[in-house]
């Protein structure tokens, strides 16, 4: 059975949050490889990916020439997912299991997406591995208890923290504020869209705070938070997750699509995608799929990495972080002007508290490779930094996120998605207009210039 | 806050905030995020108003949890 009460976790949060956990891994990843680094070696060996390949045979020999590499990698995450969890409360007996048919699947995933022509098919491993969750879930049906290996929100604060790793501070502190500007006119755009056409059709506030919250700052996550903060009705969270999911998951095709129609360069593409996708793993999805389109379909302009960049500045930087405040601001509005009962005052520590903690990971990793970097030259940087340091994170982090593309796909289970009526979609989708169209007006027009400026 | 800080969310019976027990409620929550995230803090369901709040908050239904 559940346990269904906890005493507060204060500080204890160290260990009990998967936030903290994402950072303590991937740090230690981090320092790990620099050790090694230091000392004349690398992690690249335990780094290992799929290589780019023709024929199937090609494939098949990288594969057994490498299969010690593997279960050596598959053991590492294994361990280091394991000991958190444990903490956290997991039983390994359903985890283990589960991840291992998640690492299986990922290699997979990995293999298809190392083709040579796998652009041309639009067989991208973010893309492939969500659609491919979602086939197993939705249609053969996985037991309950595999959830445990399907850890999304950890995956991705895990990959995002090592993504850290590769993003210049520099680029942080100058693209940084003009990811806060447009990302907090969006939100607020979109929060007070949600709200007031929520109100207008007769929803409950707190529903079109739980909704707008969704829709305007960080997705799932922020409609929990401000549902919390405003005393939300039991069934809100569920109708806000709901819509949330929908969108999240038709924007993950939608806007790559869209912005490959109109050949945006990666970096204008990734900053939409930053400012209209909902949720941080569902953004990373199709920013990563368009990405990597730069280089293997003719006239998509800019990097691989830009697109990535440019929607961490603007999803992490711009939006992820505020969550504290907009939670104690609707708090005190909650309890100051809607409920008449009274329930006390919201505490300004509820700021730090509520803090997404992972986020203060990725700074510290992108400062401690930028320290690290400063030293040497760009020629030295791309011959000895890149192969033997920076190459390795990279490809952990890969696999961390293709654990989570392919987690979502198993976690999106439609028929048990609470129904949500006519009044919440329209409030909600109220805001996704303005949301996509504001942050592409915003992203390819108005700010353009810094979006494709990432890479000088 | 109530004149006995004691008599808050977090200490009564009716509140349920376990992020395992969250995520069996809350249906979809982990497809794109999780109830063990910082961003939650300790709120939880109560199972007399049927509400999701702070385990700050407080109302005239505080009924003390076993210890």
């Amino acid at each position: 059975m559940t346990e269904e009460r906890i005493k507060s976790v204060g500080w204890k949060e160290l260990y009990l949050k998967e936030d903290w956990w994402a950072i303590w891994m991937s740090l230690g990843i981090i320092f790990a490889a620099y050790i090694f680094f230091s000392s004349g070696s690398s992690i690249k060996w335990i780094a290992i990916h799929p290589a780019r390949w023709h024929t199937v045979n090609q494939l098949v020999n990288d594969f057994v020439t490498h299969i010690g590499q593997y279960i050596a990698q598959f053991i590492l995450w294994v361990v280091l997912f394991s000991v958190s969890l444990k903490a956290m409360g997991y039983k390994l007996g359903e985890f283990i299991p589960s991840f291992t048919f998640v690492y299986i699947c990922s290699i997979l995933i990995f293999m298809v997406g190392a083709w040579d022509q796998a652009h041309y098919y639009n067989l991208e491993p973010p893309l492939l591995a969500l659609a491919l969750g979602m086939l197993i879930s939705n249609i053969i049906g996985l037991p309950k208890w595999m959830d445990a290996g399907f850890r999304v929100e950890y995956y991705i604060k895990t990959g995002i923290i090592l993504l850290g790793a590769t993003l210049p501070f520099t680029l942080i502190i100058w693209a940084g504020p003009v990811a806060i500007g447009q990302a907090s006119i969006v939100a607020v755009t979109t929060f007070i869209v949600i709200f007031f056409v929520g109100r207008k059709l007769g929803l409950d506030r707190r529903l079109c705070a739980t909704l707008g919250a969704g829709g305007a700052v960080c997705g799932v996550s922020g409609s929990i938070a401000i549902a919390g903060a405003v005393a939300a009705k039991k069934e809100h969270a569920p109708i806000a997750i709901t819509m949330v999911i929908l969108w999240a998951i038709v924007m993950i095709f939608f806007l790559p699509i869209v912005s490959r129609m109109m050949h945006l360069h990666t970096g204008v593409a990734g900053a939409w995608i930053g400012t209209s996708e909902f949720a941080d793993a569902a953004g990373f999805a199709a920013a990563q799929s368009y990405g990597n389109l730069a280089g293997n379909v003719k006239g998509i302009p800019g990097r691989p990495e830009d697109a990535v960049w440019a929607f961490t500045l603007m999803k992490v930087v711009g939006r992820d972080i505020w969550i504290g405040i907009w939670a104690f601001v609707m708090a005190i509005i909650s309890t100051t002007f809607w409920d008449r009962k009274g329930r006390g005052r919201p505490n300004p520590a509820e700021i730090w508290w509520r803090f997404p903690k992972f986020v203060l990971g990725f700074f510290v990793a992108s400062v401690i490779m930028t320290l690290i970097t400063t030293n040497y030259t760009l020629a030295d940087y791309n011959k000895i930094l890149k192969p033997l340091l920076v190459g390795p994170i990279k490809s952990l982090r890969t696999w961390a996120f293709i654990f989570c593309f392919f987690s979502i796909g198993l976690t999106t289970r439609f028929k048990e998605l609470a129904s949500t009526g006519a009044k919440p979609f329209w409030a909600f989708t109220s805001g996704v207009i303005i949301n996509v169209s504001l942050g592409f007006v915003l992203s390819a027009i108005v700010f353009a210039h810094y979006w494709t400026s990432l890479s000088h | 806050m109530p004149k006995d800080n004691k008599k808050i969310c977090l200490y009564c019976s009716y509140f349920r905030n376990s992020p395992a027990y969250i995520e069996e409620v809350f249906h979809g929550l982990t497809s794109l995020s999780s109830a063990y995230s910082s961003i939650r803090k300790d709120d939880g369901i109560c199972a007399k108003n049927d509400e999701y709040l702070s385990a700050y908050y407080w109302c005239g239904n505080f009924k003390a949890a076993e210890r």
